[in-house]
């Protein structure tokens, strides 16, 4: 019976000891967790975070200039990356620059220390995008992703789009039809991610906000109609680039804020009244800055005779034409498709902060019905500059009586190419207000005129906001461009068609190491055996 | 020290004297051999691009790294259990850690025989008259050691809880499927927290970020020789409460 008591008090001082060692083992456990989420929260910080770029080329090292940039992000920025396939022929580079920018980006977001959140979203290569990706899109108000994708850079409401293509990098489409001439393929001629994802955080880190004056009134384009010939659009995209938008009527007596940076008009089809010519004429004298589209009206109080006084001249007869292609693959006239003109590097000016960006990354401005322009005489110490000028064989198409027109170049009708917009900076020719003086900056009048009078409707916008933009942002003098230096990676690649190379890799990778270590095996499983 | 080391040649030489170790290195080089050569021809001829296909840019690259580490781990301490021989070494004059460090070194030093694979396709690609990003090369070389240093210690975290090796290998390459997979499953959530949290253990993302692009850098180190400490720590444990048991 005492041996039996004896039995069971040892076995129950057994459990307890199990059930304590399981205690501390659990909690020991436990504790090494938490340790080790701590431990490498800490690592990750930057006070004793270190990282050594082994690669040749450096290509996971960021230039100062960008370190600078993210080093200045005060707010949370997110990045929003939607990539898709690329279209032929660009497969094989498209998803090249695309593996460049996506560690560019995780590389930015490492530096950022948090600040920026990159969201690479699936956007589905065969099937539908994920729920996640939809909502972000309508969220960001992406109306399509092109082929290739493209990057969208947001704080709250305001974002920056860069396309793969012609944002981050540029491809050369080679030869891939051996009809025309030997075959080249794809490359990718440059890859200018760093500076672009550069230029667009320090664009939404800086907290300029300038007002843009939207005058209406004059029958132009609507700000508040989202047809296709309202203005809605233009608002939307100017607000998601900072700007803040009013819409003003000085004919009914409103007046310009008194932060107003910038004044526009839209396709004015009737005259402004004397005081409200008065108005915009003061504003821009006095270092205003004014966004111009010619519209149809002509005469005293028009937008187009009031740009002249800043050395800009609207060619008062005519509209831009240009033969257009057949389907029979020649060029015919006679048709209003004449009036639509697709303007490429050719037609943009070089050296000019609104079209060197279009230039470079190899993009068109569309503009229909546009009436020719032509250099006057600026006032003394201005400068007037060409922006885009018409293509090759285009002609001014004259009115008939009845303003129709034939869309066929006549007798009479002048032959060329035609400036359809120029910009003219001046010193400012009244004293500048106390509100819209800024620091570091000389006082300025900025005016920027576009013979399109279609040029910022909604239907256009999507072809031509980035001009619309980079249009806007000189004349607000709000330049974030970053220009780092080029560091391109030579793509390392065998001749696939040299079969001694591969044979090379095929025989010795593939057959001769794994059949010496079977030898080896063999020859091992043979001493044992003995 | 010396403890350490004579465990590590123990196992070392343990691994190599079977007939399992000798059979995965043939399967490994001859599939990343095939395999090297299919990368070259989708990425055109692109030699860093392959490479960074054959050290973790493939779906081959973590079937190896999640299957390997398992199948070299599972009897090292389970099998002893079971015959007997781990109350020999538990009664030796060496400590539980260098126990289970010797045997995990053992492990990843074979892991790293196996990628050395990837080393020698460079140095093919070298002959051929292409020179690859060595420092790429290397990194992902080093990535990819790393690991299988995690996973060979899971494995061996998962082999010290019980006494059957085909149980211990099973629990850990289901493991390792979760580890590869989390970060598919994280991208079917809408939930913020939970991707981030995820984005926090994903060992996948870690190494592609940095050691496959040819980046050293001591935050994804550290993530993996922390973790890689856990489980080693957690396994010491295990083996420590086998002598109460």
């Amino acid at each position: 019976m005492a041996l039996k008591e004896s039995n069971m008090a040892d076995a129950s001082m057994s459990r307890g000891q199990r059930l304590l060692i399981g205690v501390r083992v659990s909690l020991a456990v436990m504790l090494a967790i938490a340790a080790a989420l701590l431990a490498t929260r800490i690592l990750e910080s930057r006070l004793v975070r270190a990282r050594w770029d082994l690669s040749t080329d450096a290509l996971n090292t960021l230039d100062p200039l960008t370190k600078n940039v993210l080093g200045r992000i005060e707010e949370d920025i997110t990045v929003d990356v939607y990539f898709t396939p690329p279209e032929p022929p660009f497969q094989v580079v498209g998803a090249e620059a695309q593996d460049r920018a996506r560690r560019l980006l995780r590389l930015m977001g490492d530096e950022s220390g948090g600040r920026l959140r990159v969201e690479f979203h699936d956007v589905g290569e065969r099937g539908k995008p994920s729920a996640r990706a939809e909502a972000r899109r309508g969220e960001l108000g992406l109306a399509a992703i092109e082929a290739g994708g493209l990057v969208v850079l947001s704080r709250e409401r305001r974002k920056e789009v860069l396309r793969l293509r012609g944002g981050l990098a540029d491809f050369d489409a080679g030869n891939p039809d051996p009809r025309l001439g030997p075959y080249v393929p794809a490359r990718l001629v440059a890859f200018r991610g760093e500076e672009t994802l550069a230029t667009a955080i320090l664009a939404l880190a800086t907290d300029d906000t300038p007002t843009v004056a939207l005058l209406v009134g004059q029958a132009g384009l609507d700000p508040r109609r989202t047809d296709d010939f309202g203005a809605a659009q233009l608002v939307r995209e100017l607000e998601a680039d900072g700007f803040r938008v009013v819409s003003i009527d000085l004919e009914k007596g409103q007046s310009l804020p008194a932060d107003t940076r910038i004044v526009v008009t839209l396709s004015d089809a009737q005259p402004f009244s004397a005081s409200a010519a008065e108005v915009i004429t003061k504003f821009v004298d006095a270092g205003g800055r004014w966004f111009v589209s010619v519209g149809a009206a002509s005469g005293a109080g028009t937008a187009a005779e009031l740009v002249r006084r800043y050395g800009i001249e609207v060619v008062p007869r005519g509209i831009v034409a240009r033969p257009v292609p057949s389907l029979g693959g020649g060029m015919m006239q006679g048709t209003p498709a004449c009036a639509d003109l697709s303007i490429g590097s050719d037609g943009m000016a070089a050296q000019n902060p609104v079209t060197t960006p279009l230039r470079t990354a190899g993009r068109r401005v569309y503009v229909r019905s546009a009436r020719a322009l032509k250099r006057g005489t600026p006032p003394a110490g201005g400068a007037v500059m060409e922006v885009l000028r018409s293509p090759d064989g285009s002609w001014l198409d004259l009115e008939a009586a009845d303003r129709s027109h034939d869309w066929t170049r006549t007798a009479g009708e002048e032959e060329g190419r035609f400036v359809v917009a120029f910009q003219a900076a001046l010193p400012a020719l009244a004293a500048v207000p106390a509100e819209r003086r800024r620091e570091g900056e000389r006082p300025e009048t900025r005016v920027f005129v576009v013979g399109a009078p279609e040029i910022a409707a909604n239907w256009m916008v999507p072809q031509n906001r980035d001009f619309l933009l980079l249009a806007f942002n000189w004349l607000a003098a709000r330049d974030h461009r970053i220009a780092l230096a080029r560091r391109e990676a030579p793509t390392r690649r065998l001749d696939l068609s040299d079969p001694e190379a591969l044979a090379g890799i095929y025989l010795l990778g593939a057959w001769l190491v794994p059949l010496l270590c079977l030898a080896a095996g063999l020859v091992v499983w043979w001493r044992r055996r003995a | 020290m010396r403890g350490f080391l004579a465990i590590y040649r123990r196992e070392l030489g343990g691994i190599f004297m079977g007939p399992l170790a000798w059979t995965l290195l043939v399967i490994a080089y001859a599939l990343q051999g095939l395999l090297f050569l299919v990368y070259l021809k989708t990425s055109q001829g692109d030699v860093d691009l392959a490479l960074r296909f054959a050290f973790g840019e493939s779906w081959a690259f973590w079937a190896l790294a999640a299957l390997f580490p398992p199948l070299l781990t599972m009897r090292m301490i389970s099998e002893e259990s079971r015959m007997g021989l781990l109350e020999y070494l538990l009664t030796a004059p060496v400590t539980d850690v260098a126990v289970v460090l010797g045997k995990f070194c053992a492990a990843t030093t074979f892991m790293a025989l196996v990628w050395s694979a990837g080393l020698l396709h460079a140095l093919l690609v070298m002959r051929a008259g292409v020179t690859p990003d060595w420092g790429a090369v290397w990194g992902g070389w080093l990535g990819a050691v790393l690991v299988s240093g995690l996973f060979c210690a899971t494995g061996l975290c998962a082999s010290s809880f019980t006494n059957t090796p085909v149980v211990a290998a099973f629990g850990s390459i289901v493991a390792h499927l979760l580890i590869v997979i989390l970060p598919l499953l994280g991208a079917l959530t809408e939930s913020e927290w939970i991707r981030a949290a995820i984005a926090r253990v994903d060992v996948v993302d870690h190494h592609k970020a940095s050691f496959l692009v040819g980046v050293v850098d001591s935050a994804y180190a550290g993530f993996f020789l922390v973790w890689t400490a856990l489980f080693l720590f957690v396994a010491t444990r295990s083996l420590e409460a086998r002598r109460w048991r």
